[in-house]
């Protein structure tokens, strides 16, 4: 079975990736995440009250781990 | 065998007998493909955990199962059957009366029959059941070898209402239809199912509304408030722990296709943000729920669509 996307999830935020994605995309996505998150508490979309505090680094290297265990599970 | 004799009657130990029906599971008779929804044992002999898992949970609607809460008082009697009495008092036999359902679910909130209102439009789908007993065993009718078939409802026959609270009985849903006229007693079978499979306490899926109307959508995220159809008016029960593998984000149109990838966060309890790629006005995006958010017993309402404006 082929692997068509990788979920990782964190307390307060969670994210699905394809099996394409570079660091650069990955620190992309967070950082841009964050300031969505940041931008919605500020102006109390929604009632706020979101927190994420993952670096963009630690989800690369999750990336790069659960990628590879499933590469070797398939 | 001469053409008056009947079929010996003699029975082997270990028959089976279906004991007191306390749990039930409705199915559409046919999928959208035309098969009917029959329990196929050609290749096992027994309902194992992770067949019924899959039934309950399946992302086709058609060909699910939808499991009633626990049954009591539940009586599925058989009507007199027609006869034609001569004026001497001669019975001549016409036909089998007619094979009634009536059950209770005890302590239940209303809102639960709203989930039957397709049974009650006449003209819909046909739909099925599957009684279970108390010793865990599914009441099958066997029409083609190996197949245990669902006894079917007859059009136009299944209704459900509530009953009030009394000072001496509970609140309950009573539900009563009649079987289909063709259900043929000595058919009846029963299906073996894996003690770990837990039947008698298996649930529904559970459906989730989103709301996307009354806070925001961009062109790179949307904010979604996801809840239940029960609880209190104006504070349904919120949708609380859901994550991006309980999900697919979807575009419906103009160019159809799985949005590649996608971010969710919970702030307030049932309140999400979900962030993508850059999508163009107009686009039409769908979330809907994978087998993840199905086995967690979640499903994302059909058409929880929303629109980038």
């Amino acid at each position: 079975m082929k692997i068509k996307r990788i979920d990782l999830t964190y307390k307060g935020g969670s994210f699905c990736f394809t099996v394409n994605e570079t660091k650069e995309s990955i620190t992309k996505r967070v950082e841009e995440f964050k300031k969505h998150l940041d931008k919605m508490n500020k102006d109390k979309v929604g009632g706020g009250g979101f927190h994420f505090n993952e670096s963009a680094s630690t989800v690369y290297k999750d990336y790069e781990e659960t990628k590879k265990k499933l590469l070797a599970e398939k | 065998m001469s053409t008056q004799a009947i079929g010996n009657t003699g029975i082997p130990a270990g028959a089976k007998i279906f004991k007191k029906p306390v749990k039930a599971f409705l199915v559409q008779t046919f999928d959208d493909s035309g098969l009917r929804n029959d329990l196929d044992f050609s290749s096992t002999t027994s309902l194992t955990k992770a067949a019924l898992d899959a039934l309950v949970q399946n992302s086709d609607p058609s060909k699910r199962w939808y499991p009633l809460p626990k049954l009591y008082d539940a009586v599925l009697a058989k009507g007199d059957p027609v006869l034609d009495t001569a004026g001497d008092g001669t019975n001549f036999f016409i036909q089998e009366g007619v094979r009634t359902s009536v059950f209770m679910l005890k302590q239940q909130d209303a809102t639960l029959i709203q989930s039957f209102d397709t049974l009650e439009c006449a003209g819909n789908a046909d739909w099925s059941i599957f009684f279970v007993d108390t010793c865990d065993q599914v009441l099958v009718e066997q029409v083609e070898a190996k197949k245990g078939r669902p006894l079917q409802i007859a059009t136009s026959t299944f209704n459900a209402f509530y009953q009030f609270m009394t000072d001496t009985t509970s609140n309950n849903i009573t539900v009563n239809f009649d079987f289909d006229k063709f259900l043929k007693d000595g058919r009846l079978k029963v299906v073996e199912v894996d003690s770990d499979a837990n039947i008698l306490k298996t649930e529904g899926l559970k459906t989730v509304r989103v709301d996307y109307s009354t806070v925001l959508v961009t062109v790179t995220a949307a904010t979604g408030i996801m809840t239940f159809d029960y609880g209190p008016l104006g504070a349904d029960i919120k949708y609380k722990g859901a994550v991006t593998a309980d999900f697919s984000l979807d575009e419906i149109s103009p160019t159809p296709g799985v949005v590649p990838g996608f971010a969710v966060a919970e702030g307030l309890p049932g309140v999400y943000a979900i962030t993508y790629t850059l999508e163009a006005q107009d686009d039409v995006l769908e979330l809907t729920s994978t087998s993840t958010g199905l086995a967690g017993g979640f499903e994302v309402e059909t058409n929880s669509r929303f629109t980038i404006p």
